[in-house]
């Protein structure tokens, strides 16, 4: 179990502490980024991402308030702040990585390729909820 | 005594039939025949009516000419004109008759005119007998009666009888001269008169015919040579062109084109509106002088080609006619010249143009001038029916197409240049019609440039349009001493339709539209203020009758139409815009407000679940019990802030309870309302409450009150200190204090955070409702765009104000909220 390592990406502290705590108590690694350019970071910085499964909030703040701080791409201001945690999902997806989207937006707004892309979990239930949705894809990573 | 009584008999005889001829005939050929009846009664083998026209002749002395006579066995007279220095110009001067023989190839008396002529007809002897032919005649005498006798003289019985026979003369002569105008001019009545109007596709040569019909009359009446009418047709001609509507050549044909229509001497009559006669073409140079003086302002010799005609004179063919005289009488309409009525005598009949011809082609001219008023107005009537049938069917289309497609882009535009081409078709003498509509900054610009004339004229000019000029700049105009554009200031000014036939005459300037002659311009007044003008062009100095006036005012109405349909459509669909906008906008918010709302309902939820877990007192029971309240109040501000939004809205205004605080109890609200939020939520910024006593910068103590709603404050306070926590650089301080302005008449509460940075430029439009800065989207992409809008509003209803000032040099923006202060 303790091998198992999963990401959160989330950019409200406090909830990524909750999410944290109800995932580490159920013996699982946890490592939390809060922003869109951390997590481009991430990717750019690592060749192989240890992560089994990666939490994801649908809409993430670009970066943090800085003095100098980097803004982001062209097409990434094009498309937008409210896809930022798809456009993660989907690059985590290149990298092998699986992952759910935990969301307080309704799940009929978010822009899926298909219903199947990825799974979605509404924030409203709770992080109880979360973990009973991630159980299948844990026994699948214990094998 | 029986000699006598059968003298006075043969002269009561004489008079009878000389009465019973006259009252019988209603031609002017009958003048011939009483001279026939003169000729027989005495024997003679001619007679001839001579007529005196002073100052004409060598020396101005007169010459006189021939206006009727009888030879018998013989057409043509042997002669048509005599001096005055003859028998019969003696005997008119002196009013005394003459009396002359042949005795032995010897005249009784010197004959200093025509003696070869008189050799050659044989004639021995004639009498001239003095008659005052015309009643105005200021002479005794202006005219004779001359009879010549071949074999043999006149007796002085005779010659006595003759003097008697000859004073039957005038009232006879005038009383066939009556009778025949009457006649001539009754059937001319009756050709006009069964020849109006009538609306069908050869109207013109229906009206050309019935011209033919007059002039038919008229040549037979005179015996003319040549008759032609010459009219200007308002519908059809250029201001001053007159065409030719019939001619007649009873005689002869016009093989030779010595006149050209609307030159010389008719050229002068349309051009003065003055009849003209010409006594005797032969005899011009003779009587150069004359002609020069009477008809100052003509150029004579050359305008009517007289040295040809007189060539030809000597040299016409076998059985051609020389005109000898010629009249010309203007077609007068109210003093306006609507053509002349020109002819040329020759024959029989009247020889030379006397003040009866004249009068008699002026009575035949006011009938046609009243005719052809009549009928150019029936006729500009029925063009005026048929183009507004035709502009209405246009604009129909027009309207339809305007309606289904007032929603596109750029809609006006292609309005008008769909409107400029139904203008084109509707008036087809202009190459070019042009839209110039106002500027607000005292401009007028051209909208839109017509498409290429397609429309054909039988002397179609070439399209002109010069796109270099469209906009004409009239905020000098007051105070340059000449207009740029008064036309189309006149136009605007008298709301009505201004007519430049040649604009170069004019005063009035016009816009420089290359090779256009002539302008019509319709002011375009719309209600919505989008004043300008429709102008026509044409690059012919075209007329501009009555139609196009009434259909550029027209065109002109319905274009105002359209541009206030399309101000009111724009307003319209600008308020229909912005209710969209406001629906979506408040779609898209509720939205956000049900996420921002969702979040900390979430995480108490999950904090509260947590709570169970733990054992109370303990480090994680007070995370998670932190965490619950955060939220809940998170939640509590997010749920105000909407109640807010959703009145503002509405329209609702914000209800304030306002009343007097004392800084420090607004302050310390504000402090305990944060403190927990955000200095115990994890967000790593430090909140520095500062309470003064006394206003800092004004030295005022105490610190004047303010006047607010506790409520309201409460609510823009936590705006701001949330915007203060979101923006700020992590482990950065936020600083609240407040202070006095305006002597104590303000207070002001000011947030102060070092974070985004905020430009001079931006600041304004923080306020405005939807607006997020960049930096701001890329930091908190949950922004709604409207907390400082409702800030805004919430401070508008306690009369007070937010202000928001740009990061000064030390990093610092500044939030400011100023209530009324108390020191007022």
């Amino acid at each position: 179990m303790s091998n198992i390592m999963v990401l959160i990406i989330e950019d409200d502290k406090i909830q990524a502490n909750e999410l944290r705590k109800s995932l580490e108590s159920s013996g699982m690694q946890v490592r939390h980024i809060s922003t869109e350019l951390q997590f481009q970071q991430l990717i750019r910085e690592s060749g192989t991402l240890p992560f089994a499964l990666a939490i994801v909030d649908m809409m993430l703040r670009w970066t943090d308030p800085s003095p100098q701080m980097e803004m982001p791409p062209p097409e990434i201001l094009a498309e937008g702040f409210y896809v930022a945690g798809l456009r993660c999902c989907r690059a985590l997806r290149t990298r092998g990585v699986k992952s759910i989207i935990f969301t307080a937006l309704d799940p009929a707004k978010i822009p899926l390729l298909t219903p199947e892309e990825f799974k979605i979990v509404n924030k409203s239930r709770g992080y109880e909820g979360l973990l009973k949705e991630i159980q299948p894809e844990l026994k699948q990573l214990r094998g | 005594m029986a000699e006598l009584a059968t003298a006075s008999e043969r002269g009561r005889s004489f008079a009878v039939v000389l009465n019973q001829l006259s009252s019988r005939t209603d031609k002017l050929e009958g003048i011939r025949d009483v001279l026939s009846l003169y000729v027989r009664h005495f024997n003679a083998f001619g007679a001839a009516l001579w007529e005196v026209a002073e100052d004409v002749g060598p020396e101005r002395k007169g010459r006189l000419f021939l206006q009727a006579q009888y030879f018998e066995n013989r057409d043509e007279p042997p002669f048509y004109h005599l001096p005055t220095s003859s028998v019969s110009g003696r005997c008119i001067r002196l009013n005394e008759p003459a009396r002359r023989s042949r005795k032995n190839d010897s005249w009784d008396n010197e004959i200093e005119t025509y003696p070869h002529v008189l050799d050659e007809l044989e004639i021995d002897s004639f009498v001239s007998i003095p008659i005052q032919l015309s009643p105005d005649s200021p002479s005794p005498a202006d005219a004779t009666i001359t009879v010549y006798k071949k074999m043999g003289e006149f007796s002085e019985e005779q010659f006595d009888s003759l003097k008697d026979a000859a004073l039957l003369f005038p009232a006879v002569y005038r009383s066939i001269q009556a009778r025949a105008s009457l006649i001539l001019l009754k059937r001319v009545q009756t050709v006009l008169r069964t020849a109006s109007y009538i609306e069908t596709p050869q109207a013109l040569d229906k009206a050309k015919e019935a011209m033919a019909g007059v002039l038919e009359i008229i040549s037979a009446h005179f015996q003319f040579v040549e008759s032609t009418i010459y009219l200007h047709n308002p519908l059809t001609d250029p201001p001053n062109v007159y065409g030719r509507i019939a001619e007649r050549w009873p005689w002869s044909k016009p093989s030779r084109d010595s006149y050209v229509p609307g030159d010389g001497g008719t050229g002068w009559v349309l051009k003065n509106g003055k009849p003209l006669r010409f006594f005797d073409m032969a005899r011009f140079a003779d009587d150069r002088d004359y002609y020069r003086e009477k008809y100052s302002d003509m150029e004579w010799p050359d305008r009517v080609g007289i040295r040809e005609e007189v060539e030809r004179y000597f040299k016409l063919p076998p059985g051609d006619i020389f005109p000898l005289s010629y009249a010309c009488v203007p077609i007068l309409q109210n003093r306006t010249v609507k053509g002349a009525l020109r002819c040329r005598i020759s024959r029989n009949g009247p020889y030379h143009v006397d003040e009866d011809i004249m009068s008699a082609l002026a009575s035949a001219a006011e009938m046609i001038a009243d005719w052809w008023d009549h009928w150019t107005r029936e006729q500009q009537q029925h063009h005026d029916q048929i183009a507004a049938t035709s502009i209405m069917t246009s604009l129909s289309l027009a309207n339809r197409s305007v309606i289904q497609n007032w929603h596109l882009t750029g809609a006006i535009a292609r309005i008008i240049a769909s409107f400029l081409e139904i203008c084109r078709r509707s008036v087809p003498q202009a190459d070019v019609v042009e839209v110039w509509l106002h500027e607000p900054r005292a401009r007028i610009v051209r909208k839109a440039d017509q498409p290429e004339r397609t429309a054909s004229l039988a002397d179609a000019p070439r399209p002109v349009s010069d796109p270099s000029r469209s906009v004409i700049d009239t905020s000098q105009a007051e105070q340059s001493p000449i207009r740029p554009n008064n036309a189309f200031q006149y136009a605007l000014s008298t709301s009505s339709v201004l007519h430049l036939a040649e604009a170069g005459k004019s005063p009035f300037f016009v816009p420089s539209i290359a090779n256009a002659v002539s302008f019509t311009v319709a002011p375009v007044i719309a209600r919505t203020g989008s004043n300008g003008v429709l102008v026509f062009a044409s690059s012919a100095p075209v007329p501009w009758p009555a139609t196009i006036s009434n259909a550029a005012s027209f065109l002109a109405e319905q274009l105002a139409l359209y541009l206030a349909a399309h101000q009111q459509i724009l307003a319209f669909n600008h308020a229909q815009s912005r209710l969209q906008n406001s629906v979506q906008e408040q779609a898209d918010l509720l939205l956000d407000f049900q996420h921002q709302l969702r979040t900390p309902i979430n995480i108490a939820r999950n904090s509260a679940e947590q709570l169970r877990k733990y054992a109370p007192g303990g480090q994680e029971w007070a995370a998670a019990f932190d965490a619950l309240t955060s939220s809940t109040l998170r939640a509590g501000t997010v749920a105000n802030n909407l109640q807010f939004f959703v009145s503002l809205a509405q329209g609702k205004p914000v209800a304030a309870d306002n009343r007097w605080l004392t800084v420090d109890e607004v302050l310390r609200g504000i402090e305990r309302a944060s403190e927990f939020l955000y200095n115990r939520g994890a967000f790593g910024r430090q909140l520095n409450f500062v309470f003064p006593t006394a206003s800092p910068s004004m030295s005022i103590t105490p610190m004047p009150r303010l006047h607010g709603d506790p409520n309201l404050i409460a609510l823009a306070a936590d705006n701001l200190m949330d915007n203060a926590v979101k923006y700020s650089f992590e482990n950065t301080s936020i600083e609240i204090r407040a202070d006095a302005g305006n002597y104590g008449r303000e207070v002001y509460l000011s947030f102060r955070n070092q974070g985004l940075r905020i430009t001079p430029e931006e600041a304004p439009d923080l306020k405005k409702r939807k607006h997020r800065g960049k930096l701001a989207e890329v930091t908190s992409p949950e922004g709604t765009g409207i907390g400082l809008w409702m800030v805004s509003e919430l401070m508008r209803s306690m009369d007070g104000r937010l202000e928001i000032h740009p990061t000064d040099a030390k990093g610092w923006n500044d939030f400011r909220l100023y209530f009324r202060g108390s020191a007022q």
